[in-house]
């Protein structure tokens, strides 16, 4: 009688903490598909958000507020020179003869 | 302490001495209560479950999210990751006129949210039959939001998704579009629609920026020659990556059922034309690869050629004999003529085989002219297709093919997919690379040199080198003299061709400022310049001193063109 007495509790606490852990298993799950909902929607806001960025930054747009707004043009070549035209600064070891005179004369 | 003494009692109670009789009844009342107590806590939470089972239920699975995301159709980017074309999710209106028992005042209540629906409409629509009626496929969440507010029985809203365009008309042609159902009917959409179906991305070659500069500046000079239309292209030389591709008039795809057949036609790589003398420069270099003539070799252009009934003349006639340079650099259709009777038909044909102009292009795009070629490859024929006319190819193919001939010697097919770095690209020699410095030498002078006639397209510093070409458009089986489609193709830098650019007008109009002119030198060179002052520095071209010895080394040395030693500095 005590073997079948002991034995009856022993399952009755598995059955409940069995229970209870399903329980927990299901509120994980329900978390899992809510947090899952919420990541498929914040994607979607994103794909919303790339498309609207890139409307507003369409090259053709930011051509044309740049020219009329700010009055931008595309730079000249006489603006772009090679990197040895820039003076160095000259280190104390380093002779006079070896540093470089300045901007070299471009022909283009 | 306390509860040392209870555990001590509950096990009593399980496992209890043997007990006396007069306590053995007490025992089993107290084990009674208790399972009672076990059953009841046991029932309850079953209980208390089934009623939150029943009051809460589960979280329903959100049938909007998973539709999506099942459904995404990949996006197409550009070779910067710059969105082309992507899917966004939309909202559709419906009505199940089932549900709907006054149509009346649902359409009057419902009418100014649906803007594009008169009223008469809207009632049909809500009387019809079905159980699925669309009224509007593009809701906006305002009008979605005032809509569920009103509460009508019958009007429901389905959620979907939607293709959208954000860059508009930019490359539009080569994006092309989706039908209701999100299959690709036109361009990339169409020919990738396998892969933008399975839910991947497509990155294709063209970069957005390049290709709103491309288009400005052509429909900058549609409207100042007050042109039909016109088509540009830019190709990545060392790829065959074509990296803007433009043709105007074009279409929002956003809205591709309310643009014209004429705005949906892709002229860079449906249309066919005879591409003029730009074709010379592939004749120049056929000959000099063949040995057909040399370098020092020279041709008398002071008589116009009569052939079958066709006269070939130069549109500014030339005295004496030149130099092969001097046909270029003069655009002399005399001259070109006399060296494609040394290159021969045989040996013409097989070049322009070689180089891609006999069969469509291989590009990833449903919309692929196909050549026109001549049926018998006569030594009239071989005249003609030296200075481009007798045979018509898409822009894409002629393009590649002077990439070829002015570039570094080989044909590379072109694409409008990005290119991994790892990818290997196919390579063909098509002409030695003295042929080639030889051809890009003569394409500088056309820009260099004061009797070129491509003068205004010369950027300072970037060496660009071209062809100008000016072709008779064919009316009623007849070329109108009044009708022409003038072209310009250029390489640049010169010395170590990176790229190439193509652009062509149709039929513009002579204007004031350009002295009633309307050849290619005065349409399309000036804006060609404007596109390389503008693409050169976001492409890493430094500008060149060419007066150094170091960047002339891939050119010819200085010749005697007009009686002047040529310069390939600016002027």
């Amino acid at each position: 009688m005590r073997f079948v007495l002991l034995s009856c509790l022993i399952v009755a606490l598995l059955g409940s903490a069995l229970y209870f852990a399903k329980l927990s298993v299901d509120e994980q799950y329900r978390t899992l598909k809510q947090l899952e909902i919420k990541i498929k929607s914040q994607t979607e806001h994103n794909y919303v958000l790339k498309a609207e960025w890139t409307f507003l930054t369409r090259p053709e747009r930011l051509l044309r507020l740049s020219n009329n707004l700010l009055g931008m043009n595309s730079i000249t070549p006489e603006r772009i020179l090679p990197i040895s035209s820039i003076p160095m600064k000259r280190s104390k070891t380093t002779s006079v003869t070896n540093a470089h005179a300045g901007v070299e004369n471009v022909v283009y | 302490m306390w509860y040392i003494k209870l555990a001590y009692w509950c096990l009593s109670l399980l496992w209890p001495s043997r007990p006396e009789p007069a306590k053995s009844r007490k025992i089993a009342g107290y084990r009674l209560i208790f399972s009672g107590f076990l059953m009841l806590f046991i029932f309850s939470l079953i209980g208390a479950q089934s009623i939150a089972l029943a009051v809460n239920k589960l979280e329903r699975t959100n049938d909007r999210y998973t539709s999506v995301n099942n459904m995404t159709r990949g996006a197409i980017l550009d070779q910067k990751g710059r969105i082309l074309a992507s899917t966004v999710p939309i909202n559709i209106l419906y009505a199940d006129p089932k549900h709907i028992f006054n149509p009346k005042e649902v359409a009057s209540a419902l009418l100014p949210y649906v803007p594009k629906l008169d009223e008469e409409t809207l009632i049909r629509r809500l009387t019809k039959e079905g159980r699925f009626i669309e009224l509007d496929r593009k809701l906006t969440p305002k009008r979605h939001s005032a809509i569920i507010k009103l509460g009508l029985p019958g009007i429901y809203v389905k959620p979907t998704t939607i293709r959208i365009y954000p860059q508009g008309k930019e490359a539009s042609h080569i994006i092309g579009a989706v039908d209701r159902d999100n299959n690709g009917i036109a361009g990339i959409e169409k020919s990738q629609n396998q892969t933008l179906a399975a839910g991947e991305n497509v990155y294709l070659s063209i970069d957005t920026g390049l290709q709103a500069i491309l288009r400005g500046a052509l429909n900058s000079q549609i409207k100042n020659f007050e042109a039909l239309g016109g088509a540009a292209l830019i190709l990545d030389i060392n790829t065959g990556e074509i990296i803007a591709a433009t043709s105007l008039p074009d279409f929002d795809p956003n809205h591709m059922m309310t643009s014209t057949d004429k705005a949906r036609f892709n002229q860079v790589t449906k249309g066919v034309y005879e591409m003029g003398s730009i074709f010379k420069v592939l004749n120049t270099a056929i000959a000099l690869e063949t040995g057909a003539i040399d370098l020092n070799g020279t041709v008398d252009v002071s008589t116009p050629i009569r052939v079958a009934g066709q006269l070939i003349d130069d549109y500014h006639p030339i005295e004496g004999s030149i130099g092969v340079a001097e046909i270029l650099v003069r655009s002399s259709n005399i001259g070109s003529a006399h060296i494609s009777q040394l290159i021969g038909p045989d040996t013409q044909k097989n070049y322009m085989k070689q180089l891609g102009l006999l069969k469509p292009s291989p590009l990833e795009i449903v919309e692929n002219g196909v050549p026109l070629i001549p049926e018998d490859w006569s030594y009239i024929t071989t005249m003609t297709v030296s200075y481009g006319y007798g045979i018509s190819v898409s822009m894409v193919q002629a393009a590649s093919a002077i990439a070829a001939a002015g570039g570094n010697g080989h044909y590379i097919n072109p694409t409008l997919l990005k290119r991994s770095a790892s990818e290997p690209i196919k390579k063909v020699r098509i002409f030695s690379p003295e042929t080639s410095m030889a051809v890009r030498s003569m394409m500088r002078l056309v820009v260099s040199n004061k009797i070129g006639t491509g003068n205004f397209a010369d950027a300072p510093g970037y060496l660009v080198g071209g062809k100008t070409g000016t072709a008779e458009k064919v009316e009623n089986r007849k070329f109108n003299k009044k009708a022409n489609r003038v072209s310009f193709v250029a390489t640049f830098p010169a010395n170590k061709p990176a790229f190439l650019i193509m652009m062509m007008v149709d039929e513009p109009i002579g204007q004031k400022h350009s002295h009633n002119y309307a050849t290619a030198g005065w349409v399309v060179a000036p804006a060609i310049k404007d596109v390389v002052n503008q693409i050169a520095p976001i492409l890493g071209v430094h500008p060149v001193d060419i007066t150094k010895p170091e960047n002339s080394q891939n050119l010819l040395p200085p010749m005697m063109l007009d009686g002047k030693e040529t310069i390939y500095a600016s002027f």
